[in-house]
């Protein structure tokens, strides 16, 4: 069962009070540094909660600790990635987004290839 | 299991209505007749008058709690802690186990839907890009469960899903469950998060039941005989529901006590309301409180301001108070909208300082009486004084027909 007709339906400026869901996709015209990675990852979980304190951030240690994120956070991270880079990011590699430059490690190379 | 039968009165009140964040700010309001019914632009649809609330929304809960959330969370949040301040309550004062959520809505998670098709029609409708918190945001619990997230509440917490019934059924399903013994002390209440949808309005509109006006703060006009249909508004109310001699114990202010309650189902049309039930409802209420028509000092109206729905109230009220000179009606929707599954419980919410003030607020809008809306006692336009208000009887009618009427009474030492 279809719920909209997509041919027919043209997507319209959204309401208000409608900010959860806006995604810019990226195309990306030249690889990504590890700092641009960094600075992404950041940008991400800034949107997820425009609090969070980056200051005292140890790169080697588990983003979810010392930012208070639980695993919906975490997920949101994963479909941000999915947004903006069209990155299929599998289960079973989710423990190496877990810290800062874990994560940067493991996009390099996903993001030299986008 | 065992049965209380002891008083249960309201303790605390929390709201967000389109008009005020508390209940000293919406009674003055109320009693002036402020309106404060904006215009609204939805995707899809376009703009349409509508009841917004702005109230402190990270007061009590982080702005990445209100993303992960959803509007109806974000209005029960605030009003569960507001209604907890307000009846200056701490809740370690009971057994966390032992408090109930009880939340009525009229609908729940249509929001939410449309805002995530809209969101998978930017990725041409792959559903890989269909968010995670879709299931936690609509399950038909999330306004009462967020609520128990945020306050560490462990006892029961629920939706009560009766159309626009629903927060009198809350307050309803409160009492039984505080007499069932099940809970020492209740959080109840109504929230509407509908303005977010724009299907909601396009069903009314459909229905041609979609109130309108070049002014918006005159598009909800009950009674009134231009009155074109409902004005849709968000909001949300919760009370603090407390054992009679727990409240006396701890010298809370206690603003009325529940004497009665009923509901009942008309059987009869999906839409269309039916006044003969609704007087069965509000008989039954009256049998249950041990009340006579004539001990009811003001009627809260259900009245939404479509042609058929007020004239068959007004037949009900006609038929039970047919002798009732002391009895005042009036109608809160002309002046905030129709908040939904909140209205019963932001009605009644306004009209309790009465038991204090004895004024009753007008129903405003009214520019000419429709004649069989011509209720004796109809409080229009300007608010009264009553020589005494001690008896409220709100009544709150759904589609699919679903009645509800609760009775509150003053609470006097005797």
């Amino acid at each position: 069962m279809k719920l909209f007709d997509a041919e027919n339906e043209k997507p319209e400026p959204m309401g208000e009070g409608v900010t959860n869901y806006i995604a810019i996709t990226k195309n990306l015209e030249k690889p990504m540094t590890s700092d641009e990675i960094k600075d992404l990852i950041l940008e991400i979980i800034e949107d997820i909660d425009d609090e969070a304190d980056f200051d005292s951030l140890n790169p080697d240690e588990p983003l979810r600790d010392q930012l208070d994120l639980d695993s919906m956070d975490f997920l949101d991270i994963v479909m941000e990635l999915r947004k903006r880079h069209q990155l299929q990011i599998p289960e079973e590699d989710y423990p190496q987004l877990a810290t800062l430059n874990s994560c940067v490690k493991y996009l390099e190379p996903l993001l030299k290839d986008a | 299991m065992h049965t209380d039968t002891r008083r249960i009165v309201i303790t605390g009140v929390g709201l967000a209505a389109p008009n005020a964040s508390n209940l000293q700010e919406y009674r003055e309001k109320l009693l002036k007749g402020q309106s404060e019914i904006t215009e609204i632009d939805l995707r899809y649809f376009g703009k349409a008058p509508a009841g917004i609330c702005t109230f402190p929304e990270t007061k009590y809960r982080k702005k990445k709690e209100n993303k992960k959330g959803t509007r109806a969370g974000c209005i029960g949040v605030y009003c569960a802690h507001e209604a907890l301040a307000d009846a200056e309550l701490d809740i370690t004062g009971y057994d966390r186990a032992k408090i109930g959520v009880y939340i009525g809505l009229t609908e729940h998670g249509t929001v939410e839907t449309e805002n995530e098709v809209y969101n998978i029609s930017q990725y041409e409708y792959n559903t890989a890009y269909w968010t995670h918190h879709h299931n936690p945001r609509t399950v038909l619990n999330n306004p009462a469960g967020e609520i128990t997230l945020s306050l560490g509440i462990t006892g029961p917490h629920y939706s009560i899903g009766a159309a626009c019934a629903a927060g009198n059924a809350s307050i309803i399903q409160a009492v039984q469950m505080m007499r069932l013994g099940e809970v020492d002390m209740a959080l109840a209440g109504g929230i509407s998060e509908s303005t977010g949808s724009f299907g909601i309005f396009a069903s009314f509109a459909a229905q041609n039941a979609l109130g309108a006006d070049e002014d918006p703060t005159r598009a909800s006009k009950p009674f009134d005989k231009d009155r074109n249909g409902i004005v849709i508004s968000e909001g949300g109310c919760i009370y603090v529901l407390e054992y009679l001699d727990k409240a006396l114990e701890r010298g809370a202010k206690i603003y009325g006590e529940i004497v009665g309650y009923a509901m009942n189902s008309d059987a009869r049309d999906f839409v269309l309301p039916y006044g003969k039930r609704q007087a069965e409802c509000m008989r039954l209420a009256l049998e249950r409180a041990g009340l006579e028509p004539t001990d009811i000092d003001l009627i809260n109206t259900h009245a939404t301001g479509t042609k058929q729905g007020d004239i068959e109230e007004c037949k009900a009220v006609r038929e039970v108070f047919a002798n009732c000179s002391t009895t005042y009606v009036n109608n809160t929707k002309s002046i905030i909208g129709h908040a939904m599954g909140a209205a019963g419980v932001l009605e009644l919410a306004g009209n309790l300082p009465s038991f204090e003030d004895n004024m009753i607020h007008p129903t405003i809008n009214v520019d000419e009486l429709d004649p069989e809306c011509a209720l004796d006692n109809l409080v229009i336009n300007e608010a009264v004084e009553a020589d005494s208000v001690k008896v409220i009887l709100n009544n709150s009618f759904g589609m699919v027909g679903i009645n509800s009427t609760v009775i509150v009474k003053k609470y006097e030492q005797s």
